[in-house]
């Protein structure tokens, strides 16, 4: 006869276990167009799924680890909404007092205490459940807690990412065709690039390896942000191509997203700076302002370089002269293109990051120093694209005029270089 | 039997006629269909002035207001949606960038206002400037989640929707400005 109820009990437990799943899965999978409505849907479910845990008689609770899964689940279940409900808490603070091995427990109780704001007890908790034993959801969830804690201010922002980077990793190690423990890590190390100033390309490489990793989830089909995010790297890193199509994707995986206005951005853009160059490098007036460039001296320890002589990436030691022929305007505030000739009378297109918009002008004379350049050359639905290209990331690399640029012209952007690295 | 048989003779008759559309909303729905197809977002466009142009026979610059309207009831909404999410975020950082957005809508408003001013007076470059003062405005709130990734995508779908419609407001009042020329 006991034996039957304890059947009867671990499938109520387990019953209201399912519960609890189907809640949070609704949680993560329903979104109506009105978000109350959601609320109240949440708020049924989990009335539901706490009258089924008060089926289990209190006889079966009493045990420690019995009881400790009961509080558990309950604060589970209260724990479902978005905002922090203090019953929740209770209720997981003491499930883990009765059974310090639960990590699930661990986990919710972090989760539910962050949501208060409390962002270092909540990093408690996850540390304390990963002391039990290796976890990779709650690996990721200390790397982006630890993300919110270099974001919202500490004494050492960049010491903190890499400790998210590090948990991030480990996440990985523990499952490796884990679409979001690598989702995670590509967002480490993107947050890695702009706290430490927005100037070491090779963080962003490592955040766009890390989302090409997680795209081949098959789970991570349905995050269109994954494919948003990896694409906007792209589009920093002028990946042009690989940018659009991250862009078509993440809009066909969510129409909501409205991210073809992404692409169509990108494609008008590329039109004018082919447009720009076809128009306005006629080669009488590219010769007449070429020929000023040639007695340009460079007071100064680098070579001069025409563009056709530069590798891609950051050339060091080399500088290039150019003349500004036109400011090239498009929708987005960020970058400034600008097409330039050099001193060969060779054409190019100049991305200027973190600038004012009045701080170069037509007929300017530019220098810039260890140019990056890239070469374009691509097709996107029948148009191809080819032009060279060469982008200035901070305000150092430039003389404008033969000056360099005063301190008051950079722009504070969300995506710029905040300093130079040394 | 014969007002019976008088009534099965006019009623194709009735019903055909019943069944030609209103030539007024027709010519609108056209005049719709030739401007949107002009604009990139060809299905938002139409899509947003069908809905506010219905039972009426717009012309061009009505459906030009409809456009900057539409801006100013979408920048409304998305304001009334950071206010929610500033109310229950305890992120400082997040409540940082939701404060960002939210002035950013309001000076969108305070343009798309001027643009409708403007276009009260027919100054068909100040309505375009206002338009691209919005959407600039707005590009600002989407930058200041950009250095974010686990939050890029809030607001993200809102500031791209306004983003578009701003594009095709600037096309509509372009087509508006070239069939006064």
């Amino acid at each position: 006869m006991s034996g039957q109820n304890q059947n009867e009990d671990r499938d109520l437990m387990a019953e209201a276990r399912t519960a609890a799943e189907d809640l949070y899965d609704l949680r993560d999978t329903y979104f109506p167009a009105d978000p109350e409505e959601k609320i109240s849907k949440l708020q049924t479910e989990a009335d539901l799924a706490l009258k089924l845990l008060d089926t289990i008689p209190f006889e079966q609770r009493k045990l420690p680890t019995q009881r400790a899964a009961y509080e558990f689940l309950r604060g589970k279940i209260l724990d479902v909404f978005p905002d922090y409900r203090k019953e929740a808490e209770d209720h997981l603070s003491k499930a883990v007092k009765l059974n310090p091995s639960l990590s699930d427990a661990w986990l919710c109780l972090g989760n539910c205490i962050w949501k208060k704001g409390d962002l270092l007890s909540a990093k408690n908790c996850f540390t304390l459940a990963l002391n039990k034993a290796p976890n990779k959801k709650i690996l990721c969830q200390l790397s982006m807690l630890e993300r919110r804690l270099a974001q919202v201010g500490t004494d050492d922002p960049a010491q903190i990412v890499e400790e998210s980077i590090r948990h991030a990793k480990e996440a990985i190690t523990l499952d490796v065709k884990d679409g979001n423990s690598w989702y995670n890590l590509g967002n480490a190390c993107l947050t890695s690039f702009f706290i430490t100033g927005a100037w070491d390309h090779n963080k962003l490489l490592q955040s766009l390896k890390a989302y090409q990793n997680a795209e081949k989830d098959e789970c991570m089909k349905s995050n269109p942000d994954l494919y948003f995010n990896c694409a906007t790297v792209n589009k920093y890193l002028e990946y042009y191509e690989r940018a659009l199509s991250g862009f078509e994707a993440a809009a066909s995986k969510d129409p909501g997203l409205n991210a073809a206005e992404e692409v169509q951005k990108m494609v008008s853009l590329l039109d004018k700076l082919e447009n720009s160059l076809k128009i306005h490098s006629r080669a009488k007036r590219v010769a007449s302002l070429a020929s000023s460039l040639a007695d340009v001296n460079l007071n100064c320890s680098y070579e001069k370089a025409a563009i056709n002589l530069l590798t891609k990436g950051r050339n060091k030691a080399v500088a290039v002269v150019g003349k500004v022929l036109l400011f090239i305007k498009h929708e987005n505030l960020s970058p400034l293109y600008y097409l330039v000739c050099d001193s060969d009378q060779t054409c190019f297109i100049l991305s200027v990051y973190g600038l004012r918009v009045d701080a170069i002008k037509e007929g300017d004379h530019l220098t810039v120093l260890e140019p990056c350049y890239s070469a374009v050359d691509f097709s996107w639905k029948g148009k191809h694209y080819e032009f060279k290209s060469i982008r200035v990331d901070f305000l150092e690399q430039i003389l404008l005029n033969g000056k360099a640029l005063a301190p008051h012209q950079a722009v504070r952007t969300s995506i710029h270089a905040q300093h130079k690295p040394p | 039997m014969e007002s019976v048989s008088r009534f099965f003779f006019l009623l194709p008759l009735v019903l055909s006629v019943s069944l030609i559309s209103n030539p007024c909303e027709a010519q609108g729905d056209d005049l719709i269909h030739k401007i949107c197809a002009q604009t990139k977002s060809n299905d938002l466009c139409i899509a947003t002035l069908r809905s506010e142009a219905k039972n009426s026979n717009p012309d061009i610059k009505s459906l030009a207001a409809i456009s900057i309207q539409n801006l100013i009831s979408t920048a409304n909404r998305t304001s009334d949606k950071i206010a929610k999410m500033l109310n229950t975020t305890t992120d400082p950082s997040i409540q940082k960038c939701l404060s960002d957005c939210s002035k950013a809508y309001t000076d969108a408003l305070d343009q798309l206002d001027g643009g409708l001013a403007a276009l009260d007076t027919n100054s068909y470059s100040d309505i375009n400037k206002a338009v691209f003062a919005a959407k600039d405005a707005v590009q600002l709130c989407a930058a200041g989640f950009s250095s974010d990734p686990d939050h890029a995508f809030m607001l993200r779908s809102r500031n791209n929707l306004f983003s578009e419609l701003c594009t095709n407001a600037v096309t509509i009042v372009h087509q508006l400005a070239g069939s006064t020329a």
